[in-house]
């Protein structure tokens, strides 16, 4: 299945993108998506900590199932307001 | 009435937004940007949001606040550059009385600053950085520090 990945923060700066598009199999589940994107963009495993996901853009579980066509966003730690 | 904006906020708009005859108290907070953070002077913050989540988020706050403390609320939340000086942000509440009022408008900041997925950049004469959540100025120039 197709999946949209976006980046924010220091994630999309350090991966010098905003968005990914990946293939992934089915079955495949938010942080199987996480862990294929931070593959491609080069993202260490320290700049993950604290990460928060969302799917479709609500807050998700990493065990989150995907489906075909599902926008799943890398969230860092927050720091609005 | 919650909104994201990359215009600069308009915290009467705000104020005005949660007016009504049965609210006696109104408590206002307005959040500008620093010149300086852990002694480093900072010229502008660059804001960034996933806008849906955002939005919808800030609607959940607002409505939550307002089921709780019997409340009217307003957020705004301004995107891209914000000058130091400028509003980031405003929080309006309306009340019938003023304890509820403070207390409503405290939730929705903290709640604001912990859910909404925005992220700010700090730029100044020492360099750039992300700003991360419960550090004060120990984050280096570049990257995701844990404090």
């Amino acid at each position: 299945m197709r999946v949209t990945l976006l980046l924010f923060g220091p994630l999309r700066e350090k991966a010098a993108r905003a968005s990914l598009m990946l293939e992934l199999s089915a079955g495949a589940t938010a942080v199987d998506a996480l862990q294929r994107a931070a593959r491609l963009a080069g993202l260490p495993g320290e700049w993950l900590a604290g990460v928060r996901l969302a799917r479709n853009g609500e807050y998700c579980e990493p065990d989150t199932p995907l489906e075909e066509g599902d926008e799943v966003a890398l969230l860092p730690p927050v720091s609005g307001g | 009435m919650t909104r994201l904006t990359t215009a600069p906020v308009d915290v009467g708009a705000a104020v005005r937004s949660v007016a009504d005859p049965g609210n006696g108290a109104t408590v206002v907070f307005v959040g500008t940007v620093r010149n300086q953070t852990a002694g480093s002077a900072v010229w502008h913050l660059d804001y960034e949001a996933y806008v849906p989540l955002a939005e919808r988020q800030m609607a959940h706050i607002a409505a939550e606040a307002a089921a709780r403390w019997a409340a009217r609320v307003a957020i705004e939340h301004r995107v891209g550059r914000v000058m130091v000086g400028e509003v980031s942000v405003v929080v309006a509440v309306a009340a019938p009385h003023r304890a509820e009022a403070f207390e409503a408008c405290r939730f929705v900041v903290e709640a604001l600053k912990e859910r909404v997925p925005i992220w700010k950049k700090e730029y100044g004469p020492d360099g750039a950085r992300w700003v991360v959540p419960g550090t004060r100025g120990s984050g280096e120039s570049s990257g995701i520090v844990e404090g």
